[in-house]
Order: structure tokens, then sequence, then C-alpha cells
């Protein structure tokens, strides 16, 4: 049985650092605009990267769901 | 696994981050989390800033794990003794545990200078929930001025946490440029005049000779002979290494715990150390063990002690990171990755960020060492990931083993 991971965040929670960037490029994105972009249900693959950029978020405004698919 | 007992010495963020990957990397034995204050671990940088101001109640500060920790959480008591020879903690009332593997992450707290009138209720350090629900209720009872006294990040977040709640606020620092050690002159100052132009009464290169202490208000001398009245004065002058249980272990508690660079505590090798209260080299930069009281830099270092302990010595990766923090004032953001204060001269990176948005990099004749970056998220990705890919004295040809024997 997998694990899908569910990401969101706390719109007003974040700051926009773009720390979650740097941990998982491929999933979180600071726009030009200075919006924060990401995908709300990342690859498998992307499950540790995921779980660290909530980790390093300096205003703890990911949350995670992790649901038996 | 053959570890029975890992115990996590200090329930702050780089103990929960220990134990959580301890649990991740398939520690299946007991885990213990010993823990002075009264709560489990919880957002502390929220303190000075969104806690301050109401925006989030302490619930909200709770962290959470991203793995079953299924640890025994002994909260309330602080370690007060460490035998590594017969691996065992002295916890309050002599209370004796034992343990296989230990992870010290004590961190830090708040620095006590003599003379400092602390048995009145209006003044009071800040570094725990506690401290500022104090501090809260403080400011409830009075509407004269706010005293912080300290030159430091926090410091700088308190004055302009409480300018935002619309109070009266007199920061005095001994050292005439704010955050300047890790900030530098140039943007040290810019953050002083960023603090006057919103309103904060600033006092530096002075320090206070004498306290008055009277029903209406707390008055404080400065040694330029100016008098600051305050209703509430917030100490903000810097914390030590909280290391007062190792006194008598055979440990180097010099400064913090001093480690190797795979955070294994020299002369124990059951035991590994992460967070504030870490002295380790960090070879990306150099040899010199150094703590960090970064907050990122207890997430990462938790999890790679936690990596280190269960390897061991000889199998452990150095723990190499490059280091970041954040801080905010008054809504503009500070960014900084590396090491900046190990620069000795900054070049402009794009921007302006003494006064606007800009990213500044802080060099030596060789490299970049760190940038620091001023509402500048996007640049400050790529500036992280450049130094994240950057030289290392630990590569693969430079095994830590090398340099142990070349030292």
């Amino acid at each position: 049985m997998t694990v899908r991971v569910r990401v969101s965040v706390d719109n007003h929670r974040c700051h926009r650092y773009g720390l979650c960037q740097t941990e998982a490029p491929t999933v979180f994105e600071i726009g030009q605009d200075g919006r924060l972009r990401y995908q709300r249900r990342p690859a498998d693959s992307e499950r540790a990267p995921v779980l660290m950029a909530a980790r390093c978020c300096p205003m703890q405004a990911i949350a995670i769901e992790e649901r038996d698919a | 696994m053959s570890r029975e007992r890992i115990v996590v010495a200090g329930a702050g963020l780089a103990g929960l981050r220990a134990a959580e990957r301890l649990r991740e990397l398939g520690f299946e034995g007991e885990l213990v989390m010993i823990g002075d204050e009264p709560h489990r671990p919880y957002q502390r940088p929220a303190l000075s800033k969104e806690f301050l101001l109401g925006q989030l109640t302490a619930r909200e500060l709770a962290l959470r794990s991203y793995e079953e920790l299924d640890a025994v959480w002994r909260l309330g008591a602080r370690v007060e003794g460490l035998d590594p020879r017969r691996r065992t903690l002295e916890l309050p009332g002599g209370e004796p545990m034992t343990y296989d593997g230990l992870v010290i992450a004590t961190g830090v707290q708040a620095r006590h200078l003599p003379g400092l009138p602390l048995h009145d209720p209006r003044v009071r350090a800040f570094r725990t929930l506690e401290d500022a629900l104090a501090l809260q209720r403080t400011l409830r009872a009075s509407d004269l001025p706010v005293l912080v006294l300290g030159g430091g990040f926090i410091a700088s977040e308190l004055a302009a946490s409480l300018r935002g709640a619309g109070r009266d606020v007199v920061l005095v620092s001994r050292s005439p440029v704010l955050m300047g050690q890790v900030f530098g002159d140039e943007l040290g100052t810019a953050v002083g005049r960023l603090h006057e132009s919103r309103g904060v009464q600033l006092e530096l290169g002075t320090q206070v000779s004498n306290w008055l202490l009277r029903d209406w208000g707390v008055g404080a001398h400065l040694s330029t002979g100016k008098l600051v009245v305050a209703g509430a004065v917030v100490i903000a002058n810097g914390s030590v290494p909280a290391t007062g249980f190792l006194r008598g272990s055979g440990l180097d508690a010099t400064d913090g715990v001093l480690a190797g660079p795979t955070c294994h505590v020299d002369g124990a090798e059951d035991v590994v150390v992460a967070g504030d209260v870490a002295r380790w080299p960090n070879l990306r930069f150099d040899e010199v063990p150094r703590r960090i009281e970064h907050w990122l830099n207890a997430v990462e270092m938790g999890r790679a002690a936690a990596d280190g302990l269960l390897a061991g010595p000889a199998a452990a990766v150095p723990y190499c990171p490059v280091p970041r923090f954040w801080s905010e004032l008054y809504g503009i953001r500070f960014q900084s990755a590396g090491m900046p204060g190990l620069g000795d001269h900054t070049i402009p990176l794009g921007g302006d960020p003494a006064r606007r948005r800009g990213v500044l990099g802080y060099r030596n004749d060789r490299r970049l060492l760190g940038v620091i970056g001023r509402d500048s998220p996007r640049k400050m990705v790529k500036w992280t990931s450049l130094l994240q890919r950057g030289p290392s004295l630990h590569t693969r040809r430079h095994p830590v083993s090398a340099f142990r024997d070349a030292g």
C-alpha cells in the first residue's frame, strides 16, 4: 500500500521566504510576482523533500497530510 | 538495532528533529525526551514576532513530528549531571538514567549579566514561552515605554513587534551597530536607521549604569547620562550554552559542547550533540569548531546527529551545512545563507539591501562565504543553491580522516 502526500500552505502564515523551494524545488516555487506556487499532490518520490520543506518552513505554514492510496 | 535506550537531553527543536530522525531510520528501542521547560517542542522564533503580536496562540506554536515518536516525555526536568563512562545521566533529585545512546540538545539559556534587577517582575529575560507570557502581562499593566536591552536579532525583532503593537520603545545596546556580528556594519547600520524611521529611540554604544525601581515605573540611568523611564524592561542580551550539567563529566564544554565534524562529542562515542549548544567544525568552510544559533541549524543538525549516532563515529558522514537564517523587522524579510561573518569584505549582488530589496555578498580573497538578502527570496534560493554546490573541505578526495592525519 502506498501513501500519497497532500500539501497545503496556510496563506496567512506563509511569508514567502522561499526556503521550501530550496528543499523541494520541483514542488514549491516563488514566482516573479513574489507569490508561492506549489503542487498539492506531489509525486511519491517527492515525499522526503516535501517533508523537509515542511520542517524548514520558518512560519510552519506547510501542512502535510498522508493518505493511504 | 542493538541500542535499547536513546536519551535526548533537550526537548526543543534540535531534540525533536533528532528523535524524529531516529524513528525514521528504524530505531525501535526506548526513546526518552528530557526537557526543562514544561512544554513539548514549540516554535520559539514566533515568540518575539507573531506570538507577541497576538497573531498566533500558544497552541498554534506546537511543532509537529512527521514520524510516530512513541517517546517517553520527561518535561519540567533539567538534566543535572552526566557520567559518559557509565553512560548515565543525573535527573532532578539525583535520579539516574542510563542510556545506550545520548543526544545532547540542551540549547542555550538567557545570559544573565550582573546587576540586572531581575527580582522585579517588570524586568525579565526573553527566551521562553513563559517569558513571552510574562511580558504580555507587564505590557498590559503599564502604558510607559518598553526598554529593550540588547543588540542582536531578538532585541531588534522585539523592538519592531512592540512598535507594531503601538508601544513606545527604547532600544539600548552596548554595541554601536545592531546585529553587527552577523550583518556587518553596512546592513547593521541600515537596521538602526530602519528602527529610527519607525519611531524607536535608539541608545547605542551605551549601557545601563544604574537602575531605579519605583512603583510607577523602572528608571534606567545610561552611561551617557540619559535617564530612560520604562514600564517594562526586556532583556535580550544574548545567550549562553546550557552545559551546566557537564561539570565534572570530563567533556569539553567551553562555549558549548565540543564535537567533531560528524556531531560526535569528543571523548564519548555514544554521545552526539545538535543545535545551539553544539560547537563543531563545519568542513564546508574551515576546521574551526563554532556554534551556530540558527533555527534551521537545529533542524538540520538534529537530523545529522541522529544519523551519526546510529552510524557510529567510524562510518558517520561529516555534517557540512550551508547555514541559513531569517529575520523579519517591520514586515521586511532578511535572509542569510552561508557564513557572512567569516567574510572580510562585501560585494553588491544586485539591488541595495541597505535601503530596499537586494542581496549583499560576504567574501574573503578566495571565495564567496555568505549572502544576506532583503526581501529577495527568489535570489536567495539561487545564491543558496550556488553556495551548496560550492567548494567544501569535505569532498570524496578529502575524507575527514585525512584532515585528522594532516592536523
